[in-house]
């Protein structure tokens, strides 16, 4: 309620006009992107049966999560879009193992970020490579591991709580998995392609009702952060021992910053911090911060968001304690 | 009661993607996006307008039962609209000191490595022939200015720990450089030596002409200005520097 009147109650506070300009920035830059990752989503549902998908993908699960942390390269998105595409993905039967691969992996292993990381560090490829490999190592290695520590239990959503209020239909789906709740008469099932089309955009409709307001509160959160946190407190935690790495984290998941940006953002810590630091920021952002923590719970149940948390928060953490003791990324 | 759910149930997602597409027209007809994200990146609101409007069709014509209308969804759907709420706070406001507060981490808290394409110089005259320059350029590019006359744009801020460090007559001037939008905006700032008039309070736009110094002082790099003259001047339509 407080977020919702804060515009009226607020608007004289310098303090509201900040937080608006950060929120609104955030979304506007995020938004567009889930609205594409939706329509992705959508067109997965309707266009990709789960026999193509299996077709696609190494039969066994270890393999597949190999294959999927690299699919950002193919399929580059940034971490706003690929939930609405993972929801789809698993809801077609990809192994959670190479789900949470390519979740992690996606917005980091591709070509974009590549990109922007390179223009960000000055055309240091060492820094691309460091950044690119991590990621994918932390993909394919939390993924593996969150397909063996849920082999037994559910660690997606269960049916009407993925789907929580498309409500357009009964729980009959085409054929997939029961989160993939839609009408027989959605259109999806015939060979004409406007019927087909139609249905995709009312799956992805869906889908970014679903998952778009777990964005939005993470923007938020995040611009409250921005707006009253001093950068210079989290940097201070950073003359303890082994803590630059954790500051750096601890920053990136506060700034909720998009993956094709935070390169920028890291380089602006060099001569501040050291780089398996700077390396840190940007393979946790990706991975884990506010608005991600959020979107999740559209994805996984609670359980599994905590074992995810925890799994990304050590592997990032170890990453840069190696690179850190090893002398690694030294400029 | 019912009919009023029903038409709730029926109409709330056409009337939220209608609301976003008027939102996101806005900010495309007026470039006011720009008071956000980058100037080159009119093509995210621009993809958003296309998928709202498309939504908004699909949802128009949908057939079949009309989703339930229960708490839960009529309070996703106010956290759908709420960033709407916040648009009118923004118009004709940009970071300023209390964002500078908060994000800036010294006067080597911004990269300074130096970055192409550099400044022509000649170009880049004004009509006193000091050559006018950004503050993004002189924080990236101090070697290049060091020892050089140059006028540079910025806002002022007081900043205690600087007067009690550098001395009274020292304060800095700095402007937001943006990478992609305002939530990853970073102060460039540097030091300003030379006695300000008192009608300087913080955050006022001001035009500094000076001598840029690269100056090594207790073992760190310190880029300053030795103030010659100032003039005030309105905030640009863009604050912002990329």
């Amino acid at each position: 309620m407080v977020f919702l009147a804060a515009p009226i109650i607020g608007a004289g506070s310098a303090f509201v006009r900040t937080f608006a300009l950060v929120f609104l920035s955030i979304v506007l830059e995020a938004l567009p992107f889930m609205l594409i990752g939706s329509c992705v989503g959508g067109l997965i549902e309707v266009f990709v049966s789960r026999e193509r998908l299996t077709a696609c993908l190494p039969r066994r699960a270890w393999a597949a999560a190999y294959v999927a942390a690299g699919l950002g390269t193919v399929l580059p998105v940034c971490e706003c879009a690929v939930v609405p595409v993972v929801r789809r993905l698993t809801c077609k039967g990809l192994p959670l193992s190479a789900a949470v691969a390519y979740l992690l992996g996606g917005p980091i292993v591709n070509p974009i970020v590549g990109a922007s990381t390179l223009l960000a560090y000055k055309f240091d490829w060492t820094i691309v490579a460091a950044r690119l490999g991590a990621g994918y190592t932390i993909a394919v290695g939390v993924g593996l591991l969150m397909g063996r520590f849920f082999r037994n239990r559910p660690a997606l959503l269960e049916e009407g709580q993925a789907h929580p209020h498309t409500g357009r239909g009964g729980h009959a789906d085409h054929g997939e998995h029961p989160h993939c709740a839609c009408d027989h008469d959605c259109g999806a099932h015939g060979r004409r392609l406007s019927p087909r089309l139609i249905a995709a955009l009312q799956h992805a409709s869906d889908d970014f009702f679903a998952v778009a307001h777990y964005l939005i509160i993470g923007a938020a959160i995040a611009a409250l952060a921005q707006t009253g946190i001093e950068r210079r407190l989290v940097l201070d935690l950073a003359a303890l021992p082994l803590a630059p790495s954790l500051a750096m984290m601890l920053l990136a998941i506060l700034l909720n910053l998009c993956s094709e940006a935070d390169a920028f953002i890291a380089a602006s810590f060099r001569g501040l911090m050291p780089m398996p630091a700077q390396l840190a920021f940007m393979l946790i952002g990706p991975m884990f911060d506010l608005k991600l923590l959020l979107m999740y719970r559209s994805v996984f149940a609670r359980r599994a968001i905590l074992a995810l948390s925890a799994l990304i928060l050590l592997a990032v953490g170890a990453a840069a304690a190696l690179f850190e003791f090893t002398g690694g990324l030294t400029p | 009661m019912k009919a009023l759910s029903a038409l709730a149930g029926r109409y709330s997602r056409v009337l939220l993607y209608g609301t976003w597409f008027w939102a996101l027209s806005g900010l495309l007809a007026n470039r006011r996006y720009e008071d956000f994200l980058r100037p080159e990146f009119g093509l995210l609101p621009a993809v958003g307008l296309l998928a709202v409007l498309a939504f908004g069709f699909i949802e128009l014509g949908r057939t079949g039962k009309n989703p339930r209308t229960d708490l839960g969804g009529a309070l996703r759907w106010a956290v759908l609209i709420a960033p709407l709420l916040y648009l009118p706070l923004t118009r004709g406001v940009a970071l300023d000191g209390a964002a500078f507060d908060k994000r800036w981490t010294g006067l080597n808290g911004f990269d300074r490595t130096p970055s192409a394409p550099l400044i022509e110089w000649a170009s880049q005259a004004v009509s006193s022939g000091v050559p006018s320059v950004t503050l993004a350029d002189l924080c990236r590019n101090a070697e290049l200015y060091n020892g050089r006359r140059i006028a540079v744009d910025g806002m002022i801020k007081h900043v205690p720990e600087i007067a009690a460090e550098f001395g009274p007559n020292t304060c800095l001037l700095y402007r937001f450089v943006i990478s992609c939008c305002v939530a990853d905006a970073v102060p460039a700032a540097i030091l300003l030596v030379g006695k300000l008039p008192s009608n300087n309070p913080d955050d006022t736009w001001i035009k500094a002409e000076g001598v840029f110094k690269l100056e090594n002082r207790d073992g760190r790099d310190v880029i300053l200005l030795d103030l010659e003259h100032i003039t005030h001047v309105s905030r640009p339509r863009n604050p912002y520097l990329y």
